[in-house]
């Protein structure tokens, strides 16, 4: 890990961000992962367009730089997102309603991982969802009358939809059916499904999923294919669904006072929002039509604006996380003894917390069956110490941590009034959570470690170094070729080649 | 002197109950003989349809003979004729008014129409099935209708938006129908059929009370009987036989209120109490009565009357002998108006009640038709009020508001006699569409602007009626300058009153709809709304404004909609040139169009890129298809087509040598599988993989003709040999090759690789014929310890091997090392 601290601050030194909240298409690994720390990575949001909202009240940034536990306690969140939370869950439960009686739910698999930060399967049963599906070509043998689907609207979506409607009609098995589009209902899939002959059996109706908090200060729509959309296909669906969410933040906060865009989509995205500025309905319920008191501004950013930083390797705990494991709508997949707490959690038989329960070693790991787990500093406060933290500075961070622990668990000896006593037991299952946390955190970082150590990752960090200081390009592109000569993964050759061909205006053959 | 408001009142029951008679308008001579006149009246202080009644018979029991051309009058209350039109469809079965005042006309064959009051009207149809059995009978109400057959089969109609006809006794509706036969009634509701079981019918008149708790029957030997609806309770009984001086039949039976059912004959009316006690009032002629909501109004030949059980507050306040405290509060008013000292004496006495005194005043004014008392009794609270410390002045500031509006529609020339309690059961948003309705737009303008509501529904009623009212005249040009003049006029109009929430898109539908596209387009200019824009400029076949809008306001959505209905209704080539003339503007249609296409039409996104010369999208589309075929030789195609796209644009000359040899390795994976029996799959590998796939298959002597034919270089080569001939483990052709010649990627990769996959053994070997200063580790890799200790000695370097003996994995070694350390110097 010799190499990594060289760039890593490069972009700045801390600065206040703590009341920013960022929002984005989609939190991705073309988002960066490091925030709090470098500043301008945090407002370079997401996707195509992204958008950030920067709250009004100015904390200084002795605030910001305070340890994070005593600024869980002592500040508020400058604005409650928690509210989009339950209102994506409101209408979900709205929408699972207003089918009566049991439902097979058939659900786009790119809507799980978002619809998971917001829901829980236990819910949907609650409603009426009997069994559920996946969204895959074949047939669907669903045992219930209702049948919904929920999905994104995407034309190959619909054609499978449209199969397995024929194939229930051929089969004689009476279904009815919904199809609830997220976020809104479409003209085109409308059309495709009148195409394909089964619109007069299928109740068209829309799920306004739209921004969903990722963190305290993160909304996202977790739209994953949005680049793609925009730069490739040239559909900009996403820039009006963003702009929608983004008025209904606007009737939940009140408007932005200001809006500031960089890039062509970004000027877009603006454009949209002062043309749809929303009118003030009669019911005057609403916020809309007055201007905000949490929000200072809102500046949107291109993705376009700086292609070279995701194509970087991002060096912090979580951004190799992301890099090496990967990190999908807050989870990772990982294996399950680092998540469920092991058999015997028994700290009173340990002296020493970290020793007796080390993880098993990180060869292991890696065979066994994954689960996924939510990476959320909320629950986990741990996390939000490390996620920010350079690589190379998160096995110091554990260690302290470790023996921390152990300290606490021992004044349990030193309890010596029944008072004293109580006391420890209270703290006890905060101990054993953090212990939990402890584990799956040094796990984690043993099985990245074999990771960064392997040739081929030095290389192409040393590479992009190297790029990024125009140190002897052609050096640089003949590192690469070295690298496809070895057989190096596809990914990572085309991510050095294209911030080579970005950094130098075009690679000459 | 105004008459006491006593003067009309009559009592019932004793004493206890008071009904009065009121007239509302004096209208003599301006309603024709309403005898010889089907009639229907609405509620609300709503018009009155009549239809010429030219036999009777023929009317109610469904027939035979053609209906001559008839006409249908509207009148309002006050006698003003509002609309007469003609009806040229078959025979009328029955007409009856909505709530929102259209007169709902149903025909035998099964075709209902809704006029308005400016005779524009809908027409709706209750299926076929109802137009070859024809329909014998039907009931209008408010929110729909209910109508019988030939085949005696009843059907609903829900709502007046044409909604589809269901027929009863299906789950989910919410009508019950009663249903007089011989000497019972059956309740036909939402899941049977049940007879009632009674005896005493048949029933020439039925008539359900005001709240649906009560039944007024009336028996054909005249024994008008009330009971509950559920036919559980009898109610009441009086023999309508026993009213004196009475000639004919029965006309009506209605309700007046819930506890009161009035019957009317020829000339007479009569008011039957719940206890059979009875009032009694004589007309001149022929009336007809309509069900309000606190009433009964009554039409006769020579006025318009409101009878009505005297509301509790006005009873309070006004009874003789009333020592209630608004009664009190009343006199000491008037005392204080005369400047008597008992004023204050009285007030006195009702302190503890002054509050609920000056609530009962000013609800008692509400009711009052005249003027007068209702100033009066105001009068008499604003004064009780001044006594109270603490009054909320809403509900005073309010009947205020409410009896001005309420005087002004009930003006004889507006005609619309609405009670207190009807205005707010109906709102006064409603009132004031009941003003629109009859184009009296300043007065609805200045109601709303009075109430403090938003002028847009007037302002949008009022465009669309300017907008029918000025048709173009004959010559053209001078319709277009008509169009400019309506356009400006109205957009002026709403600039002025605030009409910002006013549609434009709705208004333009209408000037549409009478064919004046021109002055449409205009209007829909001021349209923000491009979800309404669009859809409008699409039917007007303004396809280019339709497409540019939607793709400005960026509802992606928005665009399909647009796309998807051109390209049904336009030919292909013309549909492609308005896209292509677009030019950048419309861009994104363009790359929407290309979406829907790569998914669902894929032959016309050839014939799009093929239309407008775009090479390099051809030749992608290709690639895209050749990457999902199954049949090589279709996919070679395919790929050789791109190249042939791509070769046609000099910017694209990599690319198109590039789909070269991606279709000469196509062509000779395909010859490698050939030669190896098909055992092995070449087809569709990289260049890599292929030359991998030769060396692991022992066809060595093909790896090296497709590194020479794919130039592929050296170092490559070697690597990728280098990781076959270890997958395979034949070290012994690994190291003939190294041998071969001095290795490109040296001997260092060698070791690695080896080691990496378990070979140590094997990795020793090429130790040696790496760098000098690197073999002390490479040989500690290959867990050679004593080889690099004497690698060490070799170098004399005693650091190292200190080091090493550090290092190693047990002592037996670090015996061994130290032994070599010592034989150093």
């Amino acid at each position: 890990m010799e190499k990594i601290p060289a760039k890593i601050c490069q972009c700045g030194g801390p600065l206040n961000v703590a009341s920013k909240l960022r929002v984005s298409a989609y939190e991705s690994s073309l988002m960066p992962r490091r925030r709090q720390r470098v500043a301008w990575r945090v407002l370079r949001f997401e996707h195509p367009v992204m958008a950030a909202a920067v709250a009004s009240t100015s904390s200084s940034d002795e605030q910001t730089i305070r340890p994070s536990q005593s600024q869980n306690e002592e500040s508020e969140p400058l604005l409650d997102v928690s509210v989009l939370k339950e209102l994506a869950r409101k209408a979900l439960v709205d929408a699972l309603n207003s089918v009566n009686g049991a439902k097979t739910l058939v659900l786009d698999p790119s809507l799980a991982g978002p619809l998971g930060l917001v829901t829980e399967v236990a819910l949907l049963k609650h409603h009426g969802v009997d069994k559920m599906f996946w969204l895959e070509p074949g047939p669907l043998s669903a045992t219930t009358t209702n049948v919904v689907y929920l999905c994104r609207p995407r034309i190959n979506y619909v054609k499978i939809i449209a199969d397995q409607i024929k194939r229930h009609g051929r089969e004689a098995q009476p279904h009815t059916y919904t199809l609830f589009l997220v976020p809104r209902t479409s003209t085109l899939i409308t059309r495709i499904l009148e195409e394909e002959g089964v619109l007069g059996d299928v109740a068209i109706s829309s799920y306004n999923l739209q921004f969903i908090p990722v963190a305290d200060d993160v909304v996202s729509l977790e739209h994953d294919a949005a680049f793609k959309e925009i730069w490739v296909d040239g559909d900009e669906t996403v820039i009006y669904n963003s702009m929608q969410a983004l008025t209904s933040l606007q009737s939940l906060f009140g408007l932005f006072p200001r809006i500031v865009a960089k890039g062509d989509h970004a000027a877009r995205l603006a454009h949209l929002l002062t043309k749809h500025a929303p009118t003030v309905p009669t019911d005057g319920n609403s916020l809309l039509g007055t201007l905000s008191e949490k929000f200072d501004s809102l500046i949107i950013l291109d993705r376009r604006v700086d292609m070279i930083t995701p194509l970087l390797t991002q060096l912090t705990y979580e951004g190799l996380i992301d890099e090496l494991i990967g990190i999908k709508n807050s989870h990772v997949e990982l294996p399950v003894s680092l998540i469920s707490p092991p058999a015997i959690p028994n700290p009173s038989a340990a002296g020493g917390a970290s020793t007796s329960t080390a993880p098993p070693p990180a060869t292991s790991l890696t065979k066994e069956k994954k689960k996924k787990h939510h990476l959320t500093s909320a629950t986990d406060p741990l996390l939000a110490e490390l996620q920010d933290l350079n690589f190379s500075a998160v096995g110091k961070k554990l260690n302290q941590v470790a023996r921390r622990l152990d300290e606490d668990y021992k004044l349990r000896h030193q309890a010596k009034t029944v008072a004293q006593l109580k006391d420890f037991v209270g703290k006890l299952g905060g101990l054993q959570s953090e212990h939990q946390s402890l584990r799956l955190h040094t796990g984690l970082s043993e099985m990245l470690v074999p990771q960064t150590r392997t040739d081929v990752f030095n290389k192409s960090l040393e590479i992009q170094q190297n790029l990024l200081a125009s140190y002897n390009v052609n050096d640089q592109i003949t590192a690469i070729e070295d690298l496809i000569a070895q057989g190096a993964e596809m990914q990572i050759v085309l991510r050095l080649l294209c911030l080579a061909s970005i950094i130098t205006g075009g690679i000459k053959s | 002197m105004e008459h006491n408001p006593t003067a009309h009142w009559e009592a019932m029951q004793e004493g206890n109950v008071f009904y009065r008679r009121q007239q509302v308008y004096s209208i003599p001579g301006k309603l024709p003989n309403l005898s010889d006149y089907i009639v229907a009246g609405c509620v609300y202080g709503g018009p009155l349809a009549l239809m010429r009644d030219s036999s009777r018979l023929i009317a109610l029991s469904g027939g035979t003979t053609p209906f001559a051309k008839a006409q249908i009058h509207v009148y309002s209350p006050a006698g003003e004729p509002i609309l007469i039109f003609s009806w040229d469809q078959g025979k009328i079965i029955r007409f009856g008014w909505t709530l929102d005042e259209r007169l709902a006309v149903l025909n035998e064959e099964g075709v209902y129409r809704l006029y308005d009051l400016q005779g524009d009207y809908q027409q709706y149809s209750l299926g076929n099935e109802a137009a070859e059995m024809g329909i014998i009978d039907a009931r209008i109400h408010e929110n729909g209708l209910v109508a019988l057959t030939g085949s005696l089969i009843l059907l609903e109609i829900k709502g007046w938006d044409g909604a589809k006809p269901l027929t009863l006794s299906n789950p989910g509706t919410h009508v019950e129908v009663l249903l007089s036969v011989e000497a019972t009634v059956y309740s036909v509701d939402n899941l049977e059929t049940t007879d009632q079981r009674l005896s005493r019918g048949p029933f020439s008149h039925l008539c359900p009370s005001p709240n649906g708790k009560s039944l007024a029957l009336l028996t054909l030997s005249g024994t008008l009987w009330v009971v509950s609806t559920d036919f559980q309770r009898s109610l009441a009984e009086y023999d309508t036989n026993a009213v004196p001086g009475v000639v004919g039949d029965v006309r009506q039976v209605v309700w007046c209120g819930n506890d009161a059912v009035l019957v009317t004959w020829e000339s007479t009316v009569v008011v039957v109490g719940p206890f059979g006690d009875t009032l009694q009032y004589f007309y001149s002629g022929p009336t007809f009565a309509i069900t309000e909501t606190d009433g009964v109004r009554v039409v006769g030949p020579e006025s318009c009357d409101f009878i009505q059980k005297v509301p509790a507050s006005t009873v309070s306040v006004f009874r003789p002998g009333s020592t209630s405290a608004s009664a009190i509060l009343y006199d000491a008013w008037e005392q204080f108006s005369r400047r008597s000292p008992k004023a204050d004496e009285s007030i006195r006495s009702i302190k503890p009640e002054l509050a609920a005194a000056v609530d009962e005043c000013v609800d008692a004014a509400g009711r009052e038709w005249e003027p007068y008392w209702q100033r009066r009794l105001l009068n008499a609270a604003k004064f009780g009020k001044a006594f109270l410390d603490l009054y909320d002045p809403t509900d005073f500031v309010n009947m205020g508001q409410a009896l001005k509006v309420l005087n002004a529609v009930r003006f004889f020339e507006i005609g619309i006699p609405i009670t207190y309690a009807e205005y707010i059961k109906l709102s006064p948003a409603q009132l004031i569409g009941r003003l629109t309705a009859r184009n009296l737009h300043l007065l609805a303008l200045r109601i709303s602007s009075f109430l403090h509501l938003p002028p847009s529904a007037v302002l949008k009623h009022w465009a669309c009626a300017k907008i029918l009212q000025s048709r173009p005249t004959s010559t053209s040009a001078e319709s277009g300058l008509d169009d400019r003049v309506i356009c400006d006029a109205i957009v002026q109009k709403f600039a002025q009153i605030g009409g910002a929430d006013v549609s434009y898109a709705e208004i333009a539908k209408k000037a549409w709809e009478v064919g004046r596209t021109d002055l449409a387009t205009r209007l829909l200019d001021h349209e923000p709304r491009a979800s309404d824009q669009v859809p409008l400029l699409l039917n007007m076949k303004q396809d280019r404004l339709a497409l540019t809008k939607a793709v400005e306001s960026g509802d992606t959505d928005l665009v399909y909609h647009v796309l998807l209905h051109l390209q049904k209704r336009l030919a292909l080539g013309a549909f492609f040139r308005l896209i292509e003339e677009g030019g950048p503007s419309l861009a994104l249609a363009s790359r929407l169009l290309q979406v829907y296409a790569r998914e669902q039409n894929r032959e016309m996104l050839r014939d799009f890129y093929y239309s407008d010369d775009r090479r390099v999208d051809s030749a992608v589309l290709s690639l895209t298809e050749a990457a999902t075929m199954q049949d090589p030789t279709s996919k070679i195609t395919a790929i050789k087509a791109a190249q042939k796209f791509f070769s046609e644009d000099k910017e694209r000359t990599f690319e198109a040598k590039m789909m070269d040899e991606s279709s000469r390795l196509l062509t000779l994976q395909q010859q490698l599988e050939k030669e190896a029996d098909g055992k092995v799959n070449f087809f569709g590998l990289s260049v890599n993989e292929t030359i991998r796939a030769c060396l692991i298959n022992g066809m060595s002597k093909r790896a090296d003709k497709v590194k020479s034919e794919f130039k592929v270089p050296d170092k490559r080569f070697w690597y990728v040999k280098l990781h076959a001939l270890t997958e395979i483990h034949d070290f012994e052709g690994l190291d003939a090759f190294a041998r071969s010649r001095r290795s490109p990627i040296g001997y260092q990769a060698f070791v690695n690789h080896l080691v990496e996959k378990g070979h140590q053994k094997e990795a020793v070997s090429y130790v040696a014929r790496c760098d000098a200063n690197k073999r002390i580790e490479l040989y500690v890799l290959c867990g050679e310890w004593r080889m690099a200790g004497k690698e060490c000695k070799d170098r004399g370097d005693k650091a190292k091997i200190e080091d090493l003996i550090k290092r190693c994995p047990n002592s037996l070694i670090a015996r061994e090392l130290e032994h070599i350390a010592t034989t150093m110097r």
